[in-house]
């Protein structure tokens, strides 16, 4: 079985926790392994959110490794679709 | 972390209501004139308020200023005339912003009131729009403005846009509101990650939409981020959104209002905040709704208030002082010998001055302008003096007096009041002032001043006086006084503030007043105020409201009555003389008078009033403290006079019960309970008394 990082974005992806959330991320780019979002508990989401996932994953992908989302909630979807950066995100 | 927006409805309601003060005061000063300033000056108000109530989703307000903007915008670009008609209709206006913002604070239903000005304001514009339409259609590109237009915008915001609040997708949701979006993301600004600063913004959108709405309903939802942004509209119509060029690097997503159950209900604006702001799933949502009553009633908006930053500034500096002497008079007591007793009585000193310093400033941070009570008055008098056909001059001096909020609060009621009533009785007719000799303009003048420890503040007309021979009569007819007593025309005016003293049409016909009047005396009364009246036949009344700075705090004197302590009203102490050099007279039941310049005055024997324990003081050793309230002097029989201090006041009737002749209690340094006495009430309690005696022994 491949080995992949997880990583739980918890129930917000907004503003107030992009500060937080960047370390951990940068972990898990360390680690340079195939990514698997877990985001079914986001409640809040906002662009500063979403905008460090895209940055993210595209670094992820930069290293060729690929990135799927286990689960989606409906805000993440909703936000994303609204600032047309599902196909960034992968949400597609 | 989600931002709870009630939080901010407190300001904007004040802010509104301050923007609503502004526009009245300027549209009353523009009644024939109109500056450029002035109606900038209303628009701008008008539109604060717009952009808060839309930004809050109070959508009625919102919509019902846009109109108003709208022909505000009209006026300021001298499309449209001012005239009367106009302001009656912009202040008519200012009265249903009010009414719908005090329906909101109370969590009430806006209702239609304000339905009526709103189709009204809707086919105003309408009428002048489309001359200007086909103006604007000879000079422009052919566009039909029922057929659905595209809009291509480009939105390039600053990076720090995020950090201050303003959230682009919320802007995108209200555009999806008008139209179907197709949304493109240029992601080509963000760096890579490890460079990435999460809280700045790299991206930037183009968004194609699709809607039958004017450019400006564009660029009102882009209003609050035009300094924050760049921002390119460009309307064109009847190209499809597959010719338009795809940007590189980007990604599109088209959004309509009703593409799934979900986003529709994003989008639809006027929705719960909750919902707007989280777009958390239904069943959450539900839960939030029916969370939201309770946790409303449990944040009831505190009533705030606006200081001035040279106020708090000072206060830091009082602060700082305040740490500085207790430090030193920490060092002190650590290795503290008889020697240093010097510099102990010294760093007390100082402290007892930083203390009272800071007191003062804290009580300074309650007060405000009585402008903000004087401000609502111009209106008063020009929808009243026009409803009564009267010509009146309204001045208005001191304005930038301050008194305690909570006082400014209570005093403007009974100050409209009197207002009213010098319009409706006080000042005469045109016709009558032309017969009297008088200008045919009246003159109601407010004034307000600091003496002493009170603010006092004038209410007087120019009109035809209050006859007090009349009202001398009335009062016999009402049994108020006896017939033949002789009681100073001060006194006497001041009946027509008795209760039960109806003024009725005999009051009317000499000018009088008094409807309500008792209750304009109560008010005033229970802010620890007094009223007092002068008037001349023919010339016109004064009100003098004289009113305590501050509720909370009282400068006191401290008195001995057969060992009990009570405190008086340092403002109201006139004089104290030791009872062995007074005359004393007695009169009909018993009174005890003694005779001033100015007539006799009653004397008061605390320890029988408050049935104190012990014997009264005595003739030898007793002291009469006069004092005076409501313009009546009475002198109180004490032991002796102590010491003066500020005492903070604490209600008799919260912690106890009322008592009369007792306005409330105090804590002294010593810990005990000293009462502080109601001077205006024994002052009028004992006047009556002897007005009784006098005019029983008459």
């Amino acid at each position: 079985m491949t080995k992949k990082a997880t990583i739980s974005l918890g129930e917000a992806l907004d503003i107030a926790h992009v500060g937080k959330l960047k370390p951990r991320l940068t972990n898990c780019l360390a680690k340079n392994l195939p990514v698997q979002i877990a985001a079914d508990k986001i409640e809040k989401v906002d662009s500063a959110g979403l905008q460090l996932m895209c940055c993210f994953i595209r670094e992820v992908e930069n290293k060729g490794n690929p990135v799927t989302w286990t689960k989606t909630s409906d805000s993440i979807f909703t936000i994303a679709e609204l600032l047309g950066l599902t196909n960034s995100l992968k949400l597609k | 972390m989600e931002i709870d927006l009630s939080q901010f409805h407190q300001v904007f309601f004040e802010e509104s209501l301050e923007g609503l003060d502004a526009m009245e005061e300027v549209l009353l000063d523009l009644e024939g004139e109109a500056d450029a300033e002035s109606i900038n000056t209303i628009f701008r108000a008008a539109h604060s308020i717009k952009g808060g109530s839309s930004t809050f989703h109070f959508q009625e307000i919102a919509d019902f200023t846009h109109l108003l903007e709208t022909l505000l915008d009209e006026m300021r670009d001298g499309k449209r005339q001012i005239n009367k008609e106009i302001v009656d209709l912009l202040l008519k206006s200012v009265d249903e912003i009010r009414k719908m913002i005090s329906h909101i604070q109370n969590d009430e239903p806006v209702g239609d009131s304000h339905k009526e000005l709103e189709s009204f304001f809707s086919e105003l514009l309408s009428g002048e729009s489309s001359a200007e339409g086909s103006e604007k259609e000879s000079e422009s590109i052919d566009i039909d403005e029922s057929e659905s237009k595209f809009y291509e915008i480009d939105f390039f915001p600053e990076p720090y846009i995020l950090e201050t609040g303003n959230e682009p997708f919320r802007m995108f949701r209200e555009l999806a509101a008008l139209g179907e979006i197709t949304v493109s993301a240029n992601l080509e600004k963000l760096p890579d990650f490890d460079s990435l600063k999460p809280e700045s913004c790299y991206l930037s959108w183009k968004i194609i939409l699709d809607t039958d709405a004017q450019q400006s309903q564009i660029e009102e939802i882009f209003e609050w981020v035009e300094d924050d942004c760049e921002l390119k509209i460009n309307q064109f119509a009847g190209v499809s959104l597959e010719t338009q060029p795809e940007p590189i690097s980007t990604e599109p997503s088209s959004m309509t209002q009703a593409s799934s159950e979900k986003n529709q209900a994003a989008a639809v604006p006027g929705k719960s905040l909750d919902i707007l702001d989280s777009a958390v799933p239904s069943k959450q949502l539900q839960l939030e709704q029916t969370k939201k009553p309770e946790s409303k009633a449990a944040k009831a908006p505190s009533a705030s208030i606006r200081v001035g930053i040279d106020k708090v500034d000072g206060l830091i500096d009082l602060v700082g002082e305040l740490v500085i002497t207790q430090s030193m008079l920490g060092q002190l007591g650590d290795n503290f010998d008889m020697s240093k007793l010097n510099q102990l009585i010294s760093g007390l000193a100082e402290l007892e001055q930083n203390t009272r310093e800071l007191q003062e400033s804290i009580m300074r941070i309650r007060m405000l302008p009585i402008g903000f009570v004087f401000n609502r008055m111009p209106r008063l008098v020009r929808d009243l003096s026009s409803k009564l056909g009267k010509n009146v001059r309204l001045e208005i001096s001191g304005e930038s007096t301050e008194l305690d909020k909570t006082v400014m609060e209570q005093i403007g009621d009974p100050l409209t009041h009197l207002v009213r009533n010098a319009l409706d009785h006080g000042l005469e007719t045109a016709e009558r002032r032309i017969e009297s000799g008088k200008d045919p303009e009246g003159t109601l003048r407010l004034n307000a001043f600091h003496q002493g420890g009170n603010i006092v503040i004038e209410v007087a007309d120019d009109g035809g006086g209050i006859n007090p021979q009349i009202i001398y009569d009335k009062a016999v007819e009402r049994g108020l006084i006896q017939p033949g007593a002789d009681i100073p025309k001060e006194q006497i005016l001041s009946l027509i503030m008795e209760p039960g003293f109806s003024t009725a049409a005999v009051i009317s016909d000499v000018s009088g007043r008094g409807v309500g009047m008792d209750v304009v005396k109560r008010n005033i009364n229970n802010l620890g105020g007094s009223v007092e009246i002068h008037s001349e036949l023919g010339e016109g009344t004064t009100f003098t409201i004289r009113l305590p700075l501050t509720l909370a705090i009282l400068d006191g004197q401290l008195i001995e009555v057969s060992g009990e302590v009570y405190v008086v009203p340092l403002v109201s102490i006139v004089e104290s003389i030791p009872m062995s050099k007074v005359e004393v007279s007695r009169i009909a039941g018993n009174m005890k008078v003694y005779k001033m310049d100015d007539g006799y005055i009653p004397i008061i024997d605390l320890t029988r009033e408050f049935q104190i324990k012990g014997q009264s003081p005595s003739n030898e050793e007793g002291l009469l403290a006069i004092v005076e309230g409501e313009n009546r002097k009475v002198a109180l029989e004490i032991n002796q006079l102590l010491g003066q201090q500020q005492v903070v006041i604490k209600s008799l009737e919260t912690h106890y019960k009322s008592i009369q002749g007792v306005s409330g209690a105090t804590i002294l340094g010593d810990g005990k309970v000293a009462l502080i006495l109601d001077v205006v009430g024994l002052a009028r309690r004992a006047s009556e008394s002897a007005a009784g005696s006098n005019s029983q022994v008459a």
